[in-house]
């Protein structure tokens, strides 16, 4: 079971920290558990962004390195995308070579915490004596890192989709980027009018699971049950399969086919430049990519929020998070991991972070300071979708180890449907195989 | 007359029989190398194959031949080694179109046609790993080139590394770029070689180009033909870099091979070094067989001169 | 007029080959210098529209490709040097060392080509994982410390060599490494040279190993680097292009020099 799993890990965090604080108690009166020093600590950041988001994430890392005081110094690594990333770590498991510190994906979260590899970061002993709080982490950012009450990891970046627009081609087939549509089959229906006036295809965006998941949390529909895997009790089914969802994707079936929406496959990046390029009006996307496009565009860019169709629906916020893999480490490399943690998740540098990008930030001081002094449009509207959205299962996202294979199958799924296959038939198929995959991934964690 | 041959040695020399010592000092570091790094982990790989990894990546005892029963009973299997056959006959029978499209012509000594035999070098001055990526930006979805060209003449986005209709083909063009300056190089070697009288005895009217071609030329060239069926075919069930670089197997595993499940399983986020055993003994007896079959069967088609 | 005719279709037909065979280099050339945005989705992107090194600089700050490209040419002289060592002294010993079935020798060495690196490569992985040379440039190189091939090729080489030389050679006193490299090689040399080059190009060329066995970008040799920096410089499109053309430079170098021994070395192997 889980849960054994988890006493596991906990009670050997809790003997360490236990140990630790006799430790500490000889250097002096100390009421937290403290680690020594001892020289100057170098550790290894397995990272898995691209872009302007890895400029801006290094621009971070080198910000740590030269202005801590702790004499840590943070070597980051891109590893690929978080499919990749966390592959290498099943390899390394093996050798005994994981890093301390990794960028992980918030749909391998489960799989992150059910590998004890990790460690909670407020059960890390610091350098100060002062452990991490998880306290500052804006809600709905820490959905996704969150198990039987306690934070698993530090949320990095925190990405929540958005429409991404050009003004003047909206404009141009009579529609108003202040008045935004209300479910996404009106979206689609945007983007079939703005083809139909202007000739430019209305809206592009890739082919990739995650958009299933997001029009199922709109219509708060939870994606896996019970509750999204966020109770007690681990995901067990996928039941995201209705009329509505079905209806969307068959919508997207014939706007794909008109030329209305752009057909880019799978590539996010191919959708990003194809929009700056402007060879499509709209862009759904993750809220990071403002970055990206607003570099490469020619064209000002402004967004609105995703269309929430039922009351207790939400895009869900998900992003990255910052792992602590404590598991064959120091404590001294543990406490110097927890120290950039704690600088990363930190206001200044969460701001930062989304000024420089469009991830938002997962710390709620920096999140409100922004709310009030920020005044670019395409920025408000991310920093108000988030403070916006329901606090529900639905836009928690589904949690469970599978997820990561389970998204592979619903990915063939929209491919095919992309190819014209029937839609009901193919979200169906990869509801099912995505439950054997959840059944069988139990099983083996019990096992 | 001196007879210099070994046999006039007179028999006092001739005490030493087998090899001398150098000879076997001379041998043992490519030995050594060969044992560690080919016989030994073929070894390895067949009692790795017998091994199972739970789903964290630790090793989890002795399984028999259970992983062979899975990847047997697995249809993801059989699809891939669909895959993999469609690729290795699409791509030798592309590399042999298509180079002798070029060969031929340029093998008519033309002046000037020595600027267009350098042309042909150009996909060997760039590696495997550079031209899939080239490629890769070429076949960009809706920016890319080829989406750009596609869309000027009148059709829509293709989806050339997104639609799983159209990825093998892709990733097939790309692997005869990639080997027309290998290919073209050899068949103009052999078409340089045929003796120019051969032609001049026959009908040498233009009209009579693909007659002349397939009953004089083709067979002429058979052994280099035989050649190149011989090495590309091997090398394309050994094809791992353009598609990592292209698709990494996808859209929806349409383009993977038996090599990239090799390596999926392996690297891909299992760690499930049994499976990926089992399906490299599989690659290595398909390979085997080609070289088998294709020297048994082709070579008896093979005209020697 | 008729053949002037045909002449003119014949160059055309085979300047659009030409064409068509250069448009992938061209086209990352021209992305790679043009000013942001590298590629523009129109037709545009066939011609040269600007310059600038600003993706030049992208890239160098993604990746440390010159370090990457000097871990290739380390490996490259080190996988080459050990391969064409170890070739020749094998091939000598096999046709020179008095065995009474030195066929079965070579057999041995040939058995290793029908076993591909990619059946074996997890196995081989693993090796390299326990000897703790995970991540370094020795493990890229140190399964390759053999070829087969340039066993073959030289061993069919050293065959032709004059017995009466070799008569003389020992009738004079020289033993076998004198009479290797005061003899043998200098008359062999272009074989020598051939087997180098094919070994050159297969260690530049390495993919599938280097990606298994490297995993910081300061170890990584530059086939590898080139692919990751294209997947992380993501939208940043420009800088993977011009990393591309950085990539090139050397082997398009090496081409043009080594075009002729090119041309021999594969066609040594397949001309009966």
């Amino acid at each position: 079971m889980t849960h054994s799993r988890r006493g596991v890990v906990a009670g050997v965090a809790l003997a360490a920290t236990a140990s630790l604080i006799f430790a500490g108690c000889s250097a002096g009166p100390q009421s937290e558990a403290t680690v020594d020093a001892d020289g100057p600590v170098a550790i290894d950041f397995w990272y898995s962004v691209g872009g302007p988001a890895a400029d801006a994430l290094l621009k971070q890392v080198d910000a740590f390195n030269s202005s801590n005081d702790v004499d840590v110094t943070i070597t980051p690594i891109f590893q690929g995308d978080y499919v990749e990333t966390t592959a290498k770590l099943t390899n390394a498991v093996q050798s005994g070579d994981t890093p301390v510190l990794l960028q992980g994906g918030d749909t391998f979260s489960a799989y992150l915490h059910d590998s004890g590899l990790a460690t909670a970061p407020e059960k890390i002993a610091t350098f100060d004596g002062e452990p991490y709080h998880g306290d500052r982490v804006v809600d709905a950012a820490a959905n996704y890192y969150t198990f039987d009450g306690e934070l698993w990891a530090v949320p990095l970046m925190v990405s929540q989709p958005a429409v991404f627009f050009d003004a003047a081609k909206i404009e141009a087939a009579g529609l108003d980027g202040d008045n935004p549509p209300t479910s996404i089959d009106e979206l689609f229906d945007w983007a079939d009018e703005i083809f139909a006036a202007t000739g430019t295809p209305g809206l592009v965006f890739h082919q990739n699971e995650w958009w299933n998941e997001q029009f199922a949390a709109l219509d708060n529909v939870e994606y896996c049950t019970p509750d999204n895997g966020l109770g007690t009790e681990p995901a067990t089914a996928f039941n995201f399969v209705n009329d509505d969802l079905v209806a969307v994707w068959t919508h997207f079936q014939k706007s794909l086919e008109s030329g209305a929406i752009v057909n880019v496959g799978s590539d996010g990046v191919a959708a990003q430049n194809a929009f700056s390029v402007g060879q499509a009006a709209m862009l759904l996307a993750s809220s990071a990519s403002l970055g990206t496009t607003t570099a490469a565009a020619d064209f000002d860019i402004n967004a609105f929020a995703l269309p929430v169709k039922t009351d207790g629906g939400g895009a869900v916020p998900g992003g990255s998070a910052l792992w602590v893999l404590g598991e064959g480490h120091s404590d001294s490399e543990k406490a110097a991991a927890i120290e950039f943690a704690q600088f990363m998740g930190s206001s200044d540098v969460q701001q930062q972070i989304f000024e420089d990008t469009g991830y938002l930030p997962s710390n709620q001081d920096a999140l409100d300071e922004l709310l009030s002094s920020e005044t670019d449009q395409p920025k408000l509207a991310l920093l108000d979708q988030l403070t916006n959205t329901a606090k529900t299962p639905a836009t928690g996202g589904c949690h469970s180890g599978a997820f990561g294979q389970a998204r592979a199958d619903v990915r063939s799924a929209i491919e095919a449907i992309a190819g014209g296959a029937d839609v009901k038939a193919a979200l169906e198929t990869a509801q099912s195989k995505g439950t054997d995959q959840l059944v069988a991934y139990n099983e083996r964690v019990d096992g | 007359m001196v007879d210099t041959s070994a046999r006039s040695v007179p028999s006092i020399r001739r005490r030493r029989r087998g090899p001398r010592v150098w000879a076997l000092l001379f041998l043992a570091p490519s030995v050594i190398a060969i044992f560690s790094f080919d016989y030994w982990p073929l070894l390895r790989t067949g009692f790795l194959s017998t091994q199972s990894t739970n789903l964290f990546g630790q090793p989890s005892g002795f399984v028999g031949a259970d992983n062979f029963v899975a990847m047997i009973e697995d249809a993801d299997f059989w699809k891939t080694l669909g895959i993999t056959v469609t690729f290795m006959v699409g791509s030798v029978v592309s590399k042999v179109v298509v180079g002798l499209a070029i060969a031929l012509p340029l093998s008519q000594r033309l002046r000037g046609t020595s600027v267009f035999r350098a042309s042909v070098l150009i996909p060997m001055a760039v590696s495997t790993a550079v031209a899939g990526l080239a490629f890769r930006a070429l076949m960009t979805p809706s920016t890319g080139l080829f989406d750009v060209i596609a869309n000027a003449v009148g059709g829509s986005n293709v989806g050339w590394l997104t639609s799983t209709n159209v990825s093998l083909l892709s990733v097939i063009v790309v692997d005869v770029w990639t080997a027309l300056g290998f290919t073209v190089l050899l068949l103009l070697a052999a078409l340089d070689s045929i003796d120019r009288q051969v032609f001049e005895a026959a009908d040498v009217d233009g009209a009579r180009f693909w007659r002349r071609t397939t009953s004089i030329t083709l067979p002429l060239i058979t052994p280099t033909l035989f050649f190149i069926v011989v090495t590309q075919s091997i090398q394309a069930l050994r094809e791992f870099t353009i598609i990592n670089v292209l698709t990494g197997g996808g859209p929806a595993d349409s383009t993977r091979t038996l090599v990239i499940d090799i390596y999926d399983a392996a690297f891909g986020g299992t760690a499930d070094y049994g499976a990926s055993s089992a399906r490299s003994l599989i690659l290595l007896v398909l390979i085997l067989a080609l070289t088998a079959i294709q020297f048994g069967v082709l070579e008896r088609r093979v005209n020697y001169r | 007029m008729r053949k002037s005719l045909a002449h003119a279709a014949l160059f055309g037909y085979l300047a659009i080959v030409a064409l068509i065979v250069i448009l992938p280099l061209a086209y990352v050339l021209f992305g790679s210098i043009r000013p942001t945005p590298a590629v523009t989705g129109t037709l545009w992107d066939l011609v040269p529209t600007g310059f600038t090194w600003e993706h030049f600089a992208s890239a160098f700050e993604r990746a440390p490709l010159l370090r990457q490209m000097l871990n290739s040419a380390l490996v490259v002289i080190a996988q080459t040097g050990l391969q064409v060592l170890t070739s020749v002294l094998a091939a000598y010993a096999i046709v020179f060392g008095g065995f009474r079935r030195p066929g079965l020798i070579l057999g041995l060495y040939l058995v290793t080509m029908m076993i591909p690196n990619e059946a074996t490569v997890v196995a081989n992985y693993l090796t390299i994982r326990q000897l703790g040379l995970f991540d370094t440039l020795v493990a890229v190189f140190i399964p390759f410390a053999a070829s087969a091939y340039s066993i073959f090729l030289l061993r069919q080489s050293f065959l032709s060599f004059p017995t009466e030389i070799k008569e003389a050679a020992t009738v004079d006193g020289a033993g076998p490494m004198r009479f290797l490299f005061r003899f043998l090689l200098p008359l062999t040399k272009p074989t020598v040279m051939t087997v180098t080059l094919v070994s050159a190009i297969a260690a530049w060329n390495g993919y599938l190993w280097p990606l298994l066995v490297t995993e910081s970008p300061a170890a990584r040799t530059v086939q590898v680097g080139v692919k990751t920096l294209f997947d992380e410089a993501d939208t940043d499109f420009g800088a993977g292009l011009a990393g591309l053309i950085v990539v090139s430079i050397p082997t398009i170098i090496l081409v043009i020099v080594g075009q002729r021994f090119l041309a021999r070395g594969l066609t040594e192997g397949a001309v009966k």
